[in-house]
């Protein structure tokens, strides 16, 4: 298999809708390449969309140690309704910076818990739990949601050419802050091509899911991933989903932290409006009960993000389509190109 | 009248109409969130209400708007009505606008104009997500008339009417709804910054001028997008005849 052209540095103006897309079903052999903005084309009125409406915390914090400057990655929301802002796993790097590749960091480690700042009334407490952090943020609140956005920085990627601000991470939906990394698969949505969804008779429906992060470049750490992360499912989402269903039509997952809680809450029964902790893992043969599509990043070969993919569509079909991907110039990674997997055929 | 507990931004929430609007809906129960430049003073106005949330930030720096959005977002959830009356004269005295310093005039579009601008771009998938909510931009009687010295305001304020109304138009599929509304003349520091020998008594109170409009905007029957102050106020004495 080829690979992609691992870190190419992108501009953070690089969100379009005329970044690439690659669609693949039963029905066609090959894929079909196209772009984010004819994604209408390639849907039937009556299907719905899925978005993840979460916006994205900053959850990068830097505090000062005796061994100099820690960075604090968060990387899941502990509590088990993920508006409350007090409790996080986290992993910390010491030296370096978002530049260099997360492998190549060092993690920072201490036996004992630490405590930093005492600022605008919120004191924050790291303390050791196994290869990562307990990380709470202790104090009212507000107060701490406004340090958090005071004092933290989005989580940044080292392929990228300067550093990431707060308004790059948000999707055109991005509600409130629950997501510890960017629902990337809408990051080239805009809303003209929602009309034009709209238009078309295609429905957008809303979950709420504390994404957490994708990778920290600690395997010990990488290999639990995604942990538990909470969600919210609204009624109309449900009912969406069920008149789709009934009426042949499919469900596609805009990303795969939306992908991830509809299937977490089938997989209890039945899919239900309301609160949960999704701590499934997709994988080939996962029975998949909700979504019949996914739209989503492209990744590498060995990223636990392809064996996810595998539960839409064959490995062989898919590496091919990736060799085909490299060559026409699609690019990996958040930020980058797309692709729709979808397990019913397609119209086009 | 009785209605539902509301979730109310007010930007410009430590003093003038921005103070009174948020301590009227406060007053009569509705979740209010205030954001202000000046600690101080939204410390002052959450004595006088305890349960209203505040952060002092600054809506005309771009580089707060999702600071402002994240901790909005976090604290109090998705919003019903964000009333953004934030705003800046320009220097005073005010001068003739040959006479005006390009930067300041900059800095009258940071606040009145491009910080609404930037605020409803991020509160608006919230909106989106709950269903519908309305965005209310305070306007002026000088957005739609030629005062001598008033032009770099007068300026923004025109510029803030005609987003508010493309804003509302574009809305229309997501039950979101934009506002401009003229609250008037009012007895605020910012009236006596451009107008220092002006009579209070020929004024508006804020208090009285929030308690009408927190009235208008509850009922929420809201037939266009720009109103001036006699518009918005008939509208309520002709839903009460």
């Amino acid at each position: 298999m080829k690979f992609f052209q691992d870190f190419i540095p992108m501009n953070r103006s690089r969100r379009s809708t005329l970044a690439k897309l690659m669609v693949m079903d039963p029905c066609h052999t090959n894929a079909t390449h196209s772009t984010v903005q004819a994604l209408p084309e390639f849907l039937q009125k009556g299907d719905v969309l899925v978005f993840n409406n979460a916006g994205t915390l900053p959850a990068s914090f830097h505090f000062e140690t005796e061994r100099g400057v820690v960075e604090v990655r968060l990387i899941s929301n502990r509590s088990s309704q993920a508006q409350e802002p007090f409790s996080w796993t986290a992993v910390a790097y010491q030296g370096g910076d978002w530049r260099q590749k997360t492998e190549d960091r060092q993690l920072f480690r201490t036996s004992k818990p630490l405590w930093f700042d005492d600022r605008d009334g919120v004191r924050v407490k790291l303390s050791p739990d196994g290869q990562a952090f307990h990380v709470e943020f202790i104090g009212q609140k507000q107060d701490v949601w406004n340090y958090l956005f005071q004092k933290g920085a989005p989580i940044q990627y080292s392929y990228h050419k300067e550093a990431l601000e707060l308004w790059d991470v948000q999707t055109i939906f991005a509600g409130q802050p629950l997501a510890i990394e960017a629902p990337s698969a809408a990051l080239h949505f805009d809303w003209s091509l929602i009309q034009d969804l709209k238009a078309k008779g295609v429905k957008i429906a809303f979950v709420s899911h504390a994404a957490g992060v994708s990778a920290t470049g600690f395997p010990s750490v990488d290999v639990q991933l995604p942990l538990a992360e909470p969600y919210w499912i609204p009624t109309g989402t449900v009912d969406a989903i069920h008149r789709a269903q009934k009426s042949g039509h499919r469900v596609i997952g805009i990303g795969t932290s939306a992908t991830r809680c509809l299937e977490a809450s089938a997989a209890k029964g039945a899919l239900e409006p309301g609160f949960g902790v999704a701590s499934i893992h997709l994988h080939k043969g996962f029975p998949l009960k909700v979504v019949d599509g996914l739209l989503s990043g492209l990744h590498e070969r060995d990223s636990s993000h392809l064996r996810l993919l595998e539960a839409f569509i064959e490995k062989e079909k898919l590496l091919t389509a990736y060799n085909e991907a490299v060559n026409r110039g699609y690019r990996h990674h958040e930020f980058g190109d797309l692709e729709l997997l979808c397990k019913k055929c397609s119209s086009f | 009248m009785r209605t539902s507990l509301k979730k109310i931004v007010v930007t410009g929430g430590s003093r003038g109409l921005g103070r009174a609007l948020a301590l009227r809906f406060s007053a009569i129960g509705h979740e209010v969130f205030i954001v202000g430049r000046n600690e101080d003073q939204l410390r002052l106005v959450q004595e006088l209400e305890p349960k209203i949330q505040y952060l002092a930030a600054d809506v005309s720096d771009k580089d707060q708007i999702y600071k402002i959005s994240g901790a909005i977002g976090g604290g109090l959830g998705h919003p019903d009505f964000v009333v953004q009356c934030a705003g800046y004269l320009g220097m005073s005295p005010l001068k003739l606008l040959v006479d005006s310093p390009c930067e300041d005039f900059e800095k009258v579009l940071d606040t009145n104009l491009l910080g609404p601008f930037r605020l409803t771009k991020a509160l608006f998938p919230m909106m989106v997500a709950n269903g519908g909510g309305t965005f209310v931009n305070i306007s002026s009687d000088a957005a739609i008339h030629n005062y001598e010295t008033w032009g770099t305001y007068s300026a923004s304020k025109a510029a803030m009417d005609r987003m508010t109304g493309i804003f509302h138009e574009e809305s229309k599929g997501f039950q979101i709804n934009h506002l401009a509304l003229d609250p008037g003349e009012m007895a605020t520091d910012m009236y006596f910054a451009a107008d220092p020998d002006r009579d209070p008594a020929t004024l508006q109170k804020p208090e009285d001028v929030a308690e009408a409009m927190v009235d208008f905007l509850l009922k929420g029957n809201f037939q266009q997008s720009r109103y001036s102050r006699e518009e918005w106020q008939n509208a309520i004495k002709g839903d009460a005849s």
